[in-house]
């Protein structure tokens, strides 16, 4: 038996490693995904004062603090048992636009962009965004960089801070929009939509014609049949803040549509000794092992399934994309490398709503909180963040010190999906006799980078920049091969 | 004269990793020292990294990253000044983005003014997986050290020409 060690996994946040046992055959045998996950946030947060928890979560890490703000507060208000006022709703969810539009653009320009606009076996030194503008020409690093700079500060206008923001108080939120600030808003959002347009079609001119590429996507190597998991409004349309859970099954018939209140009756988590991250599961299957099909607990909670959970899109050019999406990859799509065309026509959307919501008659009244006066018991707070359903549950006692609490972070939900995934992959494009060579390294690492995998802790490493090493060892446990990227 | 950026890099809820933020909050307070002598010092602190450093170095000249290094060479809270390219937390390399290099690049290729000299302060620190408000004690008695460090950093631009 020999095993491949990918250890740490370039353009991933935090540390992860993947190692693929070959067979004596030099066939993959099975891989695994290893992730030493932080350990200890949710009895980091025991003893704390429940109002304290949307400002502490966020800083799990730096990647999405929005996305922990807004589960959070949202549990926060179910715990003081309050409703908020309908502006404070709106607010909140302009704000997490801010955060989807800085997400996808960093993810589409910096991390998923290189593997398509300079192709997935380019040289390793050029796979960047100076890359990408390298390639497609000195306008885009503008663009890109305008991108970026409005998504953070729509969020920096309408909440005061983006990192880490201090924006949700119980029953609301802290501040209500001047008119000067919505102003630059609606000014931002106009120019992202814009933006947004732009990129899609660099997508659609890059990726989806060029036939190379679309082998690429609708080949056996990046397909996964599992089931699908995201958030909707009332009308079954994607919605990033708020609304019921829903459950597609491999065919795209609804199995489940959940409140927040009621996830423990839809999912649970099985534990492998081999990983702190745990791999949640549909409870109407249970844990089937990585097995992939109908009958498999497994589910993934992506752009991709956001997008085969719903209806539609709530805003028109985004539901324009979404029928072009539909009518080129199918529905229920089960191609991941698709996820990356998903986070676009999600990217327009944001870009919509928030246009929609700076410009919504109601988004300057004052009466941002309410105050609250039950007494804090227990609450569930649901959103969809960039990389999956992201579900913060609390418990409390009379005075509002937490005493338990449990989160189930948006890439956590596909843990059991990529490692599937990576197995696939793997099984696709290692032969016997070939040599892993750092192309066919990099396509499979795109087989989890599609999902958006936010592994988040403090690992740092040297030299250069993080390396990734790959070892070839024997049955007996001898080296006989390594490749390693610094 | 140049203008110069501190910018402290880390995770304030996991114990040692924050130890770049706590430099440069040590560098804020004691910034009077040296207010005369360079002006326009700017002392940043972020928790996230890559890109998003953009939003601090617009206008600087120079810029002194401060971060948690694990570096097997370095005994827990030992400094280290380290040349470009040679140590990049993942805050620096940005593995969620571009890595801080390439962004100013970006930047610069775009026509802004951002710091095309970046120094970077390594703090030794051992594995950080544990949530905690405070750094160890061998860590947290580096601190004075670090800050001495950057004004040292600061002296010494200005003394070339800076």
């Amino acid at each position: 038996m020999k095993s491949i060690v990918i250890d740490p996994i370039t353009r991933l946040e935090g540390h992860g490693k993947i190692t693929i046992f070959l067979d004596e055959e030099g066939q993959v045998a099975n891989t695994y995904f290893q992730i030493p996950e932080l350990r200890g946030f949710e009895k980091f947060l025991e003893g704390r004062p429940i109002e304290e928890a949307p400002r502490i979560v966020p800083r799990i890490c730096g990647v999405c603090p929005a996305c922990h703000h807004m589960a959070s507060g949202k549990a926060v208000d179910a715990v003081y048992h309050v409703e908020i006022p309908p502006v404070a709703r709106k607010l909140r969810e302009l704000f997490f636009m801010g955060e989807y539009i800085h997400s996808h653009v960093a993810h589409f320009y910096a991390l998923a962009g290189p593997d398509f606009v300079l192709g997935p076996g380019s040289e390793k030194a050029k796979r960047h965004v100076l890359g990408i503008v390298e390639k497609v020409g000195l306008e885009i690093g503008g663009k890109v960089l305008t991108f970026r700079k409005h998504g953070h500060e729509i969020m920096r206008a309408v909440g005061g801070k983006c990192t880490h923001p201090v924006y949700n108080v119980p029953g609301g939120v802290s501040r209500p929009l001047t008119a000067e600030q919505r102003g630059e808003v609606e000014r931002m959002s106009r120019e992202c939509v814009e933006l947004a347009k732009f990129t899609l079609g660099l997508f659609a001119k890059v990726v989806l014609e060029n036939p190379a590429y679309m082998e690429i996507i609708t080949g056996p190597v990046y397909q996964l049949d599992v089931h699908d998991m995201g958030l909707v409004d009332e009308k079954n349309r994607v919605n990033f803040y708020d609304g019921r859970v829903r459950v597609k099954d491999t065919k795209g018939n609804e199995i489940a549509k959940y409140a927040a209140s009621e996830y423990l009756d839809v999912v649970a988590e099985h534990v492998e000794g081999y990983t702190y991250l745990k791999f949640p599961y549909l409870k109407k299957f249970g844990w089937t092992g990585f097995t992939e099909g109908a009958e498999s607990g497994v589910y993934r909670a992506t752009p991709l399934s956001r997008l085969n959970v719903a209806d539609g899109m709530a805003t028109p050019l985004a539901q324009e994309h979404y029928e072009a999406f539909v009518g080129t990859v199918g529905k229920p799509c089960k191609l991941t490398l698709a996820t990356h065309w998903a986070r676009l026509i999600e990217l327009m959307y944001a870009c919509e709503r928030a246009v929609e919501l700076a410009t919504d008659p109601e988004i300057l009244d004052p009466n941002v909180r309410t105050i609250p006066t039950a007494t804090p018991t227990e609450g569930v707070g649901i959103v969809e963040a960039q990389r999956g359903t992201l579900t913060h549950h609390y418990a409390t006692d009379e005075r509002g010190i937490i005493r338990k609490a449990n989160l189930i972070v948006g890439t956590t939900n596909n843990h059991a999906a990529i490692t599937l995934q990576i197995k696939k992959a793997a099984g696709h494009l290692i032969r016997k006799g070939q040599a892993v060579s750092e192309q066919l390294l990099n396509m499979i690492e795109m087989a989890f980078r599609a999902y958006d995998p936010c592994f988040s802790c403090a690992t740092h490493s040297l030299p250069g920049h993080l390396p990734m090493d790959v070892e070839l060892v024997d049955a007996s446990g001898r080296i006989t091969d390594v490749v390693r990227r610094r | 004269m140049k203008r110069i950026a501190i910018l402290g890099l880390g995770n304030s809820v996991l114990g040692d990793d924050s130890v770049g933020l706590r430099v440069a909050s040590g560098v804020e307070e004691a910034r009077d020292r040296i207010a005369a002598t360079v002006p326009g010092l700017g002392v940043f602190q972020d928790e996230a990294g890559g890109w998003q450093i953009l939003d601090h170095v617009e206008g600087f000249d120079v810029l002194i990253l401060v971060d948690a290094i694990q570096d097997p060479a370095l005994e827990t809270g030992q400094l280290a000044w380290y040349p470009r390219g040679v140590f990049r937390s993942p805050r620096i390399s940005g593995v969620h983005n571009a890595d801080v290099f390439q962004a100013l690049e970006l930047a610069r290729g775009q026509g802004l003014h951002v710091p095309g000299e970046v120094h970077v302060l390594g703090v030794g620190i051992p594995e950080s997986v544990t949530f905690s408000e405070q750094c160890s004690p061998p860590v947290e008695a580096a601190i004075p050290a670090a800050v001495a460090a950057v004004f040292g950093k600061i002296r010494e631009l200005v003394t070339a020409g800076g």
